[in-house]
């Protein structure tokens, strides 16, 4: 009886400490590891769906964090009293922000984020077995994984006085990256663009517009070459877009930025939105109540500044009207009084008596129509209208072809309603360029970078009456690297002059 | 260290006062007996009763078994007493060994009553055991049913409140029904801190224990007693031990109280509106508004004077009936319980009730024991759904009621003044919980000889939670409309499964005493839930389905919009576990135990944790040469342990395997598609959170055990605690989960108890102290603070920093108010006015800024402490029970609210007092509408949080004994009890005692539920 009792106990004891391996060995019930994740296409896909989702914002980020360290510096817009509500917004408007400033900040961890998840697609695309995968498929999602990151490096290159760059999967082993110089950037960007320009598909349909493609990469690839001032080369590669034979110019401008012509002809790469809802988040440009002036209950945070203005007004329209862009771009008290938004005059929007300030009508949903929410308005990153004007300004400061440079110039203009350009000599060519690229870009986030690229910066501002120019230093060309990176990063120092 | 020396200061107060004179009674009057026969009755015995150092005993009963005749002893220890040969006659006295024995016919029968050596030296509870309190080596702090049933509590964690040193108990909220947060030895890490609750030996909830069950809780405190349950215990062990069925005849106990509940405090929240109007007036004035452009309010003469907390609070009440019955024979005893309680809140709309069932049986069949032990908890209430926030920020302008809204409830027609009507969320938001709690354990043992035993413990407990939620479509709020109607439904299920295998020998060799005990436990916890919510708008966002807004279940729901969730999880542990112990003669004690678990939180490499502990104890009162020290110091113990404790209790599960969860979605071509992301950084070295605790105590006794008590000093050095480690952004993240801070706590513990009796007058007193002192030593690489949560989205009063204690308050100084200009001049605040507030320029730069934020106090207390006195006189019994802290300090973010002036909420009426011209001598500055420098986060809403409080008191009368047993009653007792009766304290807000923050944010007082001062009635029966 002892004894039996005795084997009883034991034998328990040994039947469960033997099964303990598998006891503790639990599985989530519904959801899968890193490790099994990548089998297949679809895999891939969601992967990236989630890698594009980072250069996108839900409802008001999207003003603070994405649109106002790109755009705040320009001299294209001026602030408005609203944004002295929220300092750190107004500081990069002031060039008075400092390495701590959260936007800053929190614009540089979204762009890490996507180059996290761009590198995992990298690394992991190549792995998904033959099954899972057709040779096609896997060409234009590993092309993706490197646009995306070439994307992430352009924007943050450009935008911050030194990058790290990060060209591998992160892991627990490799969480201390060191900043890299600017060249050393370039050549990566440039090496995954060229990349990506190999592996990606010319064209895709409609259901998948917003996924990058080789006139994307090529585009970008242009763009950094140009950036680097290596015009010829800029000029070879924006030419394969131009030889796509893919793109043109729309002539509903205004739709681009409304959310009513997404992804035309024009647009090469776009920041997909929607109003649609998911999960309790909109991934939208939700600009209408951040640019709307007081009286429709905006926030009143900026406006087209006077520069911008007298550049519109400076040349009008073979039939004698206003720059087609005008209209589109900016709604004021327009001696035309033409200004209009959702087929109303800006006027009525007033009441008697009241100054009848401009705004900008960039990013202010027309579908809708509303003032307040969302909006579900594309932000186009990449169009036609850049290509052609970087191809143009590419020919002109490598002295290649003229006449190809003013048929670019020539395209541009006339989707404006300007007659052909008349004048003569590469500066005449220059200062044009410049010229268009204002009217065409202005509130996209190219305006300072542009600036930036010319040189000079302070003088254009001093000149174009920027209120703050008297804070500008040659430091505010660029965003410091953000402290919060320099105290959590013992390989970062902190960017000179923070 | 000055803490220490505070703390010794106090025990050598405590002992001088205690030792008063201890020479009660010498006997200097016998009575000579005679025989005086009774030829009906029998015989007439008469004799006395005396202790064994032959003091005579007064107050002790002499009753007859057979027929429950009694008495009891005069002033001189003498009785008389009718008894027949052959009858029971039986002596018994508190503190004593009963004596019982068949009458002879001895005549004078005097009697000597030995002390009882298991109340002197009891018996503990341990881990998988018992021990003599004599022979412990680790610091166990006990707590009986006895002193338990001197507080009507409604959960036993709350009987536990200032009783033991280094257990700190408060109270998370005074809701119905809410539990306990319970601490031993202060705060070891930055997630759970709750202690592992043992109930009758296996995982259990405290808070689904009746209170009457319970025998005995027992806190295990350091690794030596604790390590045993290794990687589970680094909180702290809390053993719950329920009663047992006595041998004898069938005991039927019933217990009930009842009594009403009212809110102790409210806060001094204007209800007038012209009060009100008159400081948000000079706000405005002040912010540079003409009187002519003053907001409409100015001039409504329709205004409401509403006391929101009155509309608020309500008299509560509380009810419990306990019943159960007892007895069995040595092979079978039983216990069967059944209680009832039921508790009205103190807000109006919540309630709580609960129902207790156990069945708790002991049969012994030869060599075999079996324990089943079954427990069923069911509660059910109706919750707290509006929100304290808006009651103190809602103005008395605005009615409680109005018939003129389509809610009936008032709301403001000013945007200005838009708050949600506090009363009108409570009513038209219903939230009701269910709760199951069934705890089957089945202890079987098998005596294989007298010294091995083989033990099976099984446990299974089942958990179930079921949630409603219910509103309709309502406005009480000028700007919000709750548009649609929404039923929101949640069920879980939790099932724990336990085997523990054991296997005991204990052999004897002349002095030397060997105690053997190992086990395994496979442990395994399952919770699944499911939830599901309808909202009554279809996908256009007009409103659907709801037939009639009231009902509440999901299908009526039914055309409108459904959403669910649901999941599950298992997380299992297997353990060996081993103890040795060893002991010579009493005198020297050694004890090692030695722990390894496996969870299924960790990856297979860092899965198993060991978990050793050794502890040594000396008797030093039991060696040769203590001679005639005995008289004095009778008793006396040093002991000493080290042990490593385990905890991973702060990770979720599966997380160490790198999950991908869905999240983000990018609408290619204009349609959502759904995307997928890795949860966090693929990191698999998730491991145990470990601390090394050292404890050096003193147990000692004087004057025979009059004066007994325990110190204890501890380190506990806790390493590799779990918690969000910044990442550089260029990770692409803003952290994650990693094992990386550290963080150490060492205290001094005390706890003396007095016990004395002078004729029929005894008393006892005993008292607890403590010490928690706590460093953070690291945060994660390069992090040397986190702050907590901002209060009013500015700033977060509560900073954690490498190298202080957690709780560090970090606020702007203030220095008074400015009287005049000139002091502005000298000022950093060039922009103020006379009547602001100056603050001070910490770093001297000319200018306020964050960075004069500065060290302003801690929210941990120096001092912890309860002190309980019990008395008996003749048959009345009185206990009284204070509890305190001492030293600590709490941001009142409700007076922040109540105090700034800078907005249209409601104010405390202090702020009448405010500065003018006139008024110069006042702490309360100007009221400015829309001000942002007199409403920092400052020390003006810091106050000091030290309290004493009447935690309980119970006045009891017991029928005396010869009257109740005529009518077969064996006890009958009546008593009023009272709880949280007064408070000594300078805290201004609802009650010093704040309870349920997270580490980061302790000692913010944000305002919840308030706790009730309640009287009751109670009864205590026992046939």
């Amino acid at each position: 009886m002892n004894k039996k009792i005795l084997y009883i106990v034991l034998s328990l004891g040994f039947l469960t400490a033997s099964c303990s391996k598998e006891f503790l060995d639990q599985k989530a019930p519904d959801k899968v590891t890193v490790g099994q994740y990548w089998k297949d296409e679809n895999a891939a896909n969601q992967y990236l769906v989630s890698t594009y989702a980072t250069l996108s914002q839900t409802s008001w980020r999207w003003g603070e964090y994405y649109f106002t360290p790109l755009n705040y510096k320009g001299d294209d817009i001026k602030l408005l009293p609203g944004s002295s509500d929220w300092a750190y917004l107004a500081n990069m408007g002031q060039f008075s922000y400092d390495s701590g400033n959260s936007t800053i900040a929190t614009y540089w961890k979204k762009n890490y984020q996507s180059l996290r998840y761009a590198n995992d697609v990298i690394l992991n695309v190549p792995k998904i077995p033959e099954e899972g995968v057709s040779d096609e498929s896997r060409k234009h999602l590993l092309g993706e994984g490197y646009f995306l990151r070439a994307l992430s490096h352009f924007y943050l290159n450009i935008n911050f006085t030194t990058v790290i760059l990060i060209d591998e999967a992160i892991s627990g082993e490799n969480v201390f990256k060191e900043e890299a110089t600017k060249e050393k950037a370039w050549d990566l960007i440039v090496s995954d663009l060229e990349m990506a320009a190999s592996l990606l598909p010319k064209e895709r349909p409609a259901s998948e517009s917003g996924r990058a493609t080789t006139g994307a990469a090529l585009g970008f690839l242009g763009k950094a070459l140009l950036f680097q001032g290596k015009y010829a080369e800029a000029a070879t590669e924006l030419k394969k877009v131009i030889d796509l034979q893919l793109y043109s110019l729309t002539s509903d401008f205004e739709g681009m930025f409304n959310g009513t012509n997404k992804n035309s002809n024009e647009g090469i790469f776009e920041i997909q939105h929607t109003i649609e809802e998911s999960g309790g988040m909109w991934y939208s440009a939700s600009q209408a109540s951040y640019v709307g002036t007081a009286p429709i209950d905006g926030w009143h945070m900026f406006a087209p500044s006077d520069f911008l203005i007298s550049e519109f007004e400076k040349e009008r329209t073979t039939v004698d009207g206003p720059d087609k862009r005008l209209t589109a771009t900016i709604c004021y008290n327009d001696a035309d009084g033409m200004s209009n938004i959702f087929g109303n005059p800006w006027s009525s929007y007033f009441e008697v008596g009241d100054e009848i300030t401009p705004q900008f009508k960039k990013f202010v949903d027309g579908q809708n129509q509303t003032w307040n929410g969302v909006s579900g308005c594309n932000v186009p990153l990449l169009r036609y209208a850049d290509i052609l004007l970087m191809y143009a300004e590419s020919l002109n400061e490598s002295g290649g072809d003229n006449t190809l440079a003013n048929n670019a110039i020539n395209d541009v203009r006339k989707r404006a309603g300007l007659a052909d350009f008349t004048g003569s000599g590469s500066d005449a060519m220059r200062a044009e360029i410049r010229h268009q690229r204002i009217l065409e870009f202005s509130c996209e986030g190219q305006r300072f970078q542009d600036m930036v690229r010319y040189g000079n910066v302070e003088q254009t501002l001093r000149d174009n009456g920027h209120e703050f120019v008297n804070n500008y230093s040659e430091k505010c060309n660029y965003y410091p690297i953000p402290a919060i990176e320099v105290s959590q990063n013992p390989m970062v120092n902190p960017t000179p002059g923070y | 260290m000055k803490r220490i020396n505070t703390s010794i200061l106090a025990l050598m107060l405590l002992s001088v006062t205690m030792n008063t004179s201890l020479n009660a009674y010498t006997d200097k009057y016998p009575i000579e007996s005679n025989i005086i026969v009774n030829q009906d009755k029998g015989i007439e015995v008469k004799g006395k009763i005396k202790d064994k150092n032959g003091e005579s005993m007064p107050g002790v009963s002499v009753f007859i078994r057979e027929n429950g005749s009694g008495t009891t002893t005069d002033f001189d220890g003498n009785y008389t007493i009718i008894a027949e040969v052959g009858q029971t006659i039986e002596a018994s006295f508190m503190g004593y060994k009963t004596y019982s024995e068949v009458y002879n016919g001895q005549n004078p029968l005097n009697i000597i009553l030995e002390e009882d050596a298991s109340q002197l030296d009891e018996v503990v509870v341990i881990a998988y055991g018992v021990q003599k309190k004599s022979d412990l080596t680790g610091a166990v702090s006990s707590v009986k049913s006895e002193v338990m049933e001197k507080v009507a509590v409604s959960t036993p964690a709350e009987s536990l409140q200032g009783r033991i040193a280094g257990v700190s108990v408060s109270s998370t909220s005074g809701a119905p029904g809410a539990s306990m947060d319970v601490r031993i030895r202060g705060v070891a890490s930055f997630g759970g801190n709750t202690p592992l609750y043992i109930i009758d030996g296996v995982e259990g909830n405290i808070d689904y224990v009746n209170p009457d069950d319970i025998s005995s809780i027992e806190v295990l405190k350091d690794a030596s007693s604790a390590a045993i349950y290794g990687s589970r215990a680094a909180n702290g062990v809390v053993l719950i031990t329920t009663k047992t069925g006595e041998v004898g005849k069938i005991k039927v106990n019933f217990n009930a109280y009842a009594g009403p509940q009212v809110v102790s405090k409210t806060l001094p929240l204007m209800t007038n509106s012209s009060d009100w109007l008159k400081v948000n007036k000079a706000a405005y004035i002040n912010a540079g508004y003409d009187e002519a452009n003053l907001p409409d309010w100015h001039n409504d003469n329709t205004l409401a004077n509403t006391d929101w907390q009155d509309a608020m609070y309500q008299r509560g009440s509380m009810q419990n009936y306990n019943l159960s019955f007892n007895g069995g024979s040595e092979d079978l005893k039983f216990l069967f319980s059944s209680s009832y309680f039921d508790q009205k809140g103190t807000v109006i709309g919540t309630d709580f009730n609960k129902y207790n069932v156990r069945l708790k049986l002991d049969y012994k069949v030869g060599r075999f024991t079996f324990v089943p032990n079954v427990s069923v908890t069911s509660t059910s209430g109706n919750e707290f759904t509006s929100s304290f926030y808006s009651m103190r920020k809602i103005t008395p302008l605005v009615p409680v009621f109005d018939d003129t809204r389509e809610s009936g409830y008032g709301y403001s027609d000013y945007n200005g003044l838009s708050e949600d009507n506090p009363v009108g969320k409570q009513e038209l938001r219903d939230r009701q919980s269910y709760k199951t709690d069934i705890n089957t354990n089945i202890l079987i043992s098998f005596d294989v000889t007298d010294n091995l035993k083989l033990k099976l413990n099984t446990g299974l407990r089942n958990f179930f939670y079921h949630s409603m939620n219910h509103h309709p479509s309502y406005q009480i709020n000028p700007r919000d409309v709750v548009q649609f109607p929404v039923n929101d439904e949640y069920r879980s299920q939790f099932t724990q499964s336990l085997i523990e295998p054991m296997i005991t020998y204990h052999l004897d060799l002349s002095k030397h005493g060997f105690d053997f005990l190992a086990g395994y436990t496979a442990q395994s916890k399952y919770e699944r839930y499911h939830s599901v919510k309808v909202e009554g708008k279809d996908s256009n966002g007009n409103s659907a389905g709801f037939p009639d807004e009231n009902f509440n279940t999901i299908d009526s729901g039914i055309g409108g919009v459904f959403s669910g969730a649901g999941t599950e999880y298992t997380y299992n542990r297997t353990s060996v576990f081993g103890r040795f112990n060893y002991s010579y003669d009493s005198k020297y004690l050694f004890q090692a135990t030695l722990r390894r678990d496996g969870s299924s939180k960790f990856s297979s490499e860092y899965r198993y944790g060991v978990f050793p502990s050794v502890s040594t104890g000396w008797n030093i009162h039991k060696e040769e040469f203590w001679g005639s020290l005995d008289e004095t110091l009778n008793r006396l113990k040093i002991r000493g342990s080290w042990g490593k404790l385990g905890s991973d209790v702060n990770l979720e599960n599966y997380f160490y395997q790198g999950l991908m969860v869905a999240g983000y979605s990018y609408p290619f071509g204009g349609s959502l598609t759904g995307g997928m992301y890795p949860q966090g950084m693929y990191i698999n070295n998730y491991r145990w959170e470990e601390s090394i605790d050292l404890n050096i105590g003193v147990d000692f006794g004087l004057f025979r055990d009059k004066l007994t008590g325990s110190i204890n000093y501890y380190t506990r050095d806790r390493k590799d605690i779990l918690v969000e480690q910044p990442l550089p952004y260029s990770t692409g993240m803003s952290s994650q989960m990693m094992n990386v801070a550290q963080m150490k706590n060492y205290g001094l513990e005390l706890e003396l108890m007095y016990r004395k009796k002078e004729g029929e007058f005894t008393w006892g007193v005993t008292g607890t102290l403590s010490t928690v002192n706590n460093e953070v030593i690291a945060l994660g690489e390069g992090v040397d603070v986190q702050e907590g949560s901002l209060v009013d989205w500015k700033m977060a009063p509560v900073h954690t920093i490498v190298g202080k204690s957690v709780g560090a308050f970090y606020l702007y100084k203030t220095d008074g108010l400015f009287q005049n200009q000139t002091e502005i001049g000298e000022s950093a605040q060039p922009d103020a006015k006379p009547g602001d507030v100056k603050y001070i320029d910490v770093n001297k730069d000319g200018k306020i800024d964050f960075n004069d934020v500065d060290y302003s106090g801690s929210a941990l207390p120096e001092v912890e402490y309860g002190i309980s006195a019990d008395m008996a006189y003749k048959n009345f019994d009185l206990s009284i029970f204070f509890n305190g802290v001492y030293g600590n300090k709490i941001f009142n973010s409700q007076k922040y609210y109540g105090e700034n002036m800078n907005n249209n909420t409601n104010y405390w009426t202090t702020t009448l007092d405010y500065w003018t011209p006139e008024n110069t001598n006042t702490d309360i500055p100007r009221p400015v509408f829309g001000d942002t420098q007199n409403s920092r986060i400052s020390d003006r809403f810091l106050e000091d949080g030290s309290f004493l409080r009447l935690k309980s008191a119970q006045l009891g009368y017991t029928l005396p004994e010869n009257l109740v047993k005529k009518v077969n009653i064996d006890r009958l007792r009546f008593y009023v009890s009272g709880q949280n009766l007064f408070t000594l304290t300078s805290y201004t807000g609802n009650d010093p005692e704040i309870g349920g923050n997270s580490i980061w944010n302790m000692g913010i007082d944000w305002g919840t539920y308030p706790l009730p001062r309640t009287i009751l009635f109670g009864v205590q029966l026992g046939l």
